[in-house]
């Protein structure tokens, strides 16, 4: 094992990699708790690969449906069972870019630690389960089309992207979801729920050797070897939109606006990218912007602005949204005259490097949360990163105006949802 | 770990000391009798008084909080058995991790929001006062598109749990019209002037230090009023249940399900309760398992208790036309909840959330605040007592309380759209 250390944070990290390509980083921590994720490289944006040769496509929604069912087994063990059978809580999610498994318990480690692995190593998939599970499904996503914001954003991601499947939402449509077939989700297992496809990260009161040999000895016996991790499949993406603007009739008493950038991947170290993406919202659109004030004083704004980012292949996606009563573009124009605003005040950036500074520290305070922060970091970066700190310390406000002053905000769709007339 | 509480001029301090954390949380409870007016004012205030803060704009208010290493703070008002509770959460990084000198000021910064509001005589400032209550009225307008939260809403303005009226939606939005900044600021003169003060502070802390601040920096000119906390308890029930639709263009449908658990006792409160609302309708409960796993009617169903009041209520996401059979289902299971017709592992498996969120309350400095709190102001048990405690609860305590438990209120939040046809 390797020892990594999270500098001016008091965190040590031991990596491994096993012959079967499983990483493993494992953060023992002075607590009781221990949280445990294993993370598949597989989310609900990649519908395209190649299996044995050949050139697979799946419906949108399928790695999601392909985590709720890894709960099923043959023998009719019932993970969630066995979690609550040592009180441990336990759940997954899917995000565009990866499935994750997590618990977080205290007592019988060991017990949860091989559930956790069972969970993703042991496939049932029937027609019978698998037509049982798309009623679930099918209502998890009714209620998110109830929902404005949810709705604005699915639609959104369709206007940004001509080809990329991240135009699709992670859930699927509903006709999507009852499309699935046992089959398909064989298929995806195949491809990508093997150890050279995943990682595991443990983080909290667990004896380090011993969770080591644990891990060893398990994968001894499943008698899993290296393969090697799948083609995802992509299509080239132009750097235009697809639809500039789209209005969606809802029952809605306000007006849900979504503003999406779709901007170019600057050529910069990834971990620094997106550290000047968060410096560039927190100044435009933060508690110390001009923003509380201006939606506190406007009669006609609902709710703060709120944003956020994400990468989607070669392009950096930014969300701006906002509710209002009515008037609309004047909104817009607002929030887009700030976004292309390139004056940036270095008192104010200096304050933001704090306030990061404070949450870089607050990553390491508790379990579940340590065990998020190593997790994403792996899959946005491929690595930990450990010096972060002080890559936020040492953030130079001259290098992030350049870096600002590069990015071409002309690319954007708008969502508007509000009431039928 | 060292607790230590001291009768301060006006309040009590309760201080935990600890060094395992990089935070210092610091959190001032008041607390006051229960009364029904008080809850139109008291939303109102909680979002009145941090905008009360003497800066010129938000802006300059969040600079001088971002200078002191950004504190993350709350103020929020609550209902806690037969008491009304008006608090200040916060939580901020040791000096350690900033600067020598940090404590002293977050702790100042954070004193003055809710101890030194600015006014205009004796009122609010009207402009900032107005604005805050055209946003609080939005918010209570357009409640409705956020279907679980409207729900909510409307199950509470139906169901009768105190010993005053419900206070529905309409009632709350027309009230808080009427509220003016006068008004506004005499009742938090009243509050400020006749309540129960707390101060909890917890993590690796300077104790001289921290009451030579609180000495320099709070005044609190009320008396010290003793705790006169008490649980309520339920004692009759709507027979047959009262039920309540509402139908909206929205494609799925919500189904709330408010229960009375009936003249429970100190031990049923504190600890079967508890374990019943788990077995029913936990993570891995009889709901979960036949609703959602045997009859794929849903994504999402379970049961949320409230220990201070004996209310537990059932939250469901599923299809109009499949309310009956989920109705049937969750009648179902309580029925076997009363007969104890549920495998020993889901009484075993409750039990061992219990134990192990007991386990847990010293891995984090929220949960160990929290527990400091619920065992100096509710008259929580200590962990070791709560360990023992649960450890007796049988499946015929779980039994008889369950006979208990009775159905009082439905509201279905009727969805009249099927599919994805009118995005």
């Amino acid at each position: 094992m390797e020892k990594k250390t999270f500098k001016n944070l008091d965190l040590d990290v031991f990596e491994e990699t096993l012959p079967n390509g499983l990483r493993l980083f494992l953060c023992p921590m002075p607590r009781h708790e221990v949280a445990a994720q294993m993370t598949v490289l597989f989310g609900g944006s990649v519908l395209e690969f190649e299996l044995n040769g050949k050139d697979i496509k799946v419906p949108a929604g399928i790695a999601h449906f392909l985590e709720h069912k890894m709960f099923e087994k043959e023998d009719g063990t019932d993970p969630l069972k066995v979690y609550e059978s040592t009180g441990a809580y336990a759940n997954a999610f899917t995000t565009p870019y990866i499935t994750a498994y997590h618990f977080e318990g205290g007592d019988d480690f060991f017990k949860n630690l091989k559930n956790l692995l069972d969970t993703v190593h042991k496939p049932y998939f029937t027609d019978e389960n698998v037509l049982k599970e798309k009623g679930i499904i099918s209502q998890e996503k009714k209620n998110t089309l109830d929902e404005p914001r949810s709705v604005a954003y699915d639609k959104s991601n369709e206007n940004l992207f001509e080809n990329s499947y991240f135009k699709n939402s992670v859930l699927g449509s509903l006709k999507d979801i009852n499309s699935i077939t046992k089959e398909m989700l064989y298929d995806c297992y195949n491809a990508f729920y093997h150890p050279s496809n995943m990682y595991l990260t443990i983080t909290g009161g667990f004896e380090l050797d011993k969770t080591l040999d644990f891990i060893k000895k398990y994968y001894e016996d499943l008698g899993l070897s290296y393969q090697k991790p799948p083609i995802k499949i992509s299509k080239k993406e132009p750097e235009t939109v697809v639809r500039e603007k789209e209005i969606i009739y809802k029952n809605t008493e306000n007006k849900e606006i979504l503003i999406s950038y779709k901007v170019k991947t600057p050529n910069e170290n990834k971990v620094i990218t997106d550290l000047y993406f968060s410096l560039l919202l927190n100044l435009k659109f933060s508690e110390i912007s001009d923003f509380p004030d201006i939606t506190f004083n406007d009669e006609n704004i609902i709710t703060d602005v709120g944003c956020n980012f994400y990468k989607a292949d070669d392009y950096y996606i930014i969300n701006v949204g906002i509710t209002v009563k009515e008037d609309t573009e004047k909104i817009i124009n607002l929030i887009d005259n700030a976004i292309n605003d390139k004056n940036y005040s270095e008192k104010e950036f200096n304050l933001i490097k704090k306030i990061l500074l404070s949450s870089v520290v607050l990553l390491t305070e508790k379990v579940p949360r340590t065990r998020d922060s190593i997790s994403s970091d792996i899959y946005l970066y491929g690595n930990v990163n450990y010096d972060i700190y002080d890559t936020y310390k040492n953030i130079s406000y001259d290098n992030f105006k350049e870096f600002a002053s590069k990015l071409d905000f002309s690319n954007k769709t708008i969502t508007i949802v509000e009431k039928d007339k | 770990m060292e607790y230590k509480d001291l009768k301060m001029e006006g309040y009590d301090l309760h201080l935990l000391k600890t060094d395992k954390f990089k935070t210092v949380n610091f959190n001032v409870e008041i607390r006051f009798p229960l009364k029904r007016e008080d809850r139109f004012f008291m939303s109102l205030l909680e979002n009145v008084l941090p905008l009360s803060t003497g800066y010129k704009t938000l802006k300059m208010r969040n600079i001088s909080c971002a200078e002191i290493y950004d504190p993350a703070w709350t103020i929020k008002s609550s209902v806690s058995g037969n008491q009304s509770m008006f608090s200040l959460r916060s939580s901020f990084l040791n000096e350690k991790y900033t600067e020598k000198g940090m404590t002293e000021k977050t702790i100042e910064y954070l004193l003055k929001i809710i101890f030194e509001p600015k006014t205009d005589g004796n009122k609010f400032i009207e402009d900032i006062f107005e604005k805050e209550k055209k946003n609080r009225l939005n918010y209570l307008r357009s409640l409705e598109d956020r279907p679980d939260a409207y729900s909510l809403v409307r199950l509470q303005g139906y169901m009768q749990v105190y010993d005053f009226k419900p206070v529905t939606l309409e009632e709350m939005y027309y009230k808080t019209e009427k509220i003016s900044s006068k008004m506004l600021y005499d009742f938090y003169q009243k509050m400020i002037g006749s309540s129960k003060f707390d101060i909890f502070i917890a993590g690796d802390i300077d104790e001289d230090e921290i009451i030579a601040t609180l000495n320099k920096k709070l005044k609190i000119s009320s008396t010290r009023k003793n705790s006169d906390f008490a649980y309520i308890t339920q004692k009759t029930y709507n027979s047959p249940p009262h039920g309540y639709s509402e139908p909206v263009p929205n494609n799925q449908s919500k189904v709330l399900i408010g229960c009375k658990a009936l003249n429970l006792n100190d031990f049923e409160k504190k600890y079967v309760f508890t374990l019943y609302s788990w077995i029913l309708g936990g993570n891995n409960s009889l709901l979960f398992n036949t609703v959602r796993e045997e009859h794929s009617l849903c994504y999402y169903i379970y049961s949320s208790r409230e220990s201070l009041t004996g209310i537990m209520n059932i939250f469901a996401g599923i299809d109009a036309d499949k309310f009956d059979e989920v109705y049937d289902l969750i009648e179902e299971n309580m029925e076997k909840m009363i007969k104890a017709d549920y495998p020993d592992e889901y009484l075993e498996g409750a039990r061992q959330v219990y134990y192990n969120s007991l386990n847990n309350i010293e891995d984090s400095l929220d949960s160990l605040t929290s527990n400091f709190e619920s065992e100096k102001l509710t008259g929580s048990d200590s962990v070791d007592e709560r360990r023992k405690n649960i450890s007796k609860v049988t499946k015929e305590d779980i039994s008889a309380l369950a006979k208990k438990v009775h159905i009082d209120t439905i509201f279905l939040l009727k969805g009249e759209v099927h599919g994805e046809k009118n995005i």
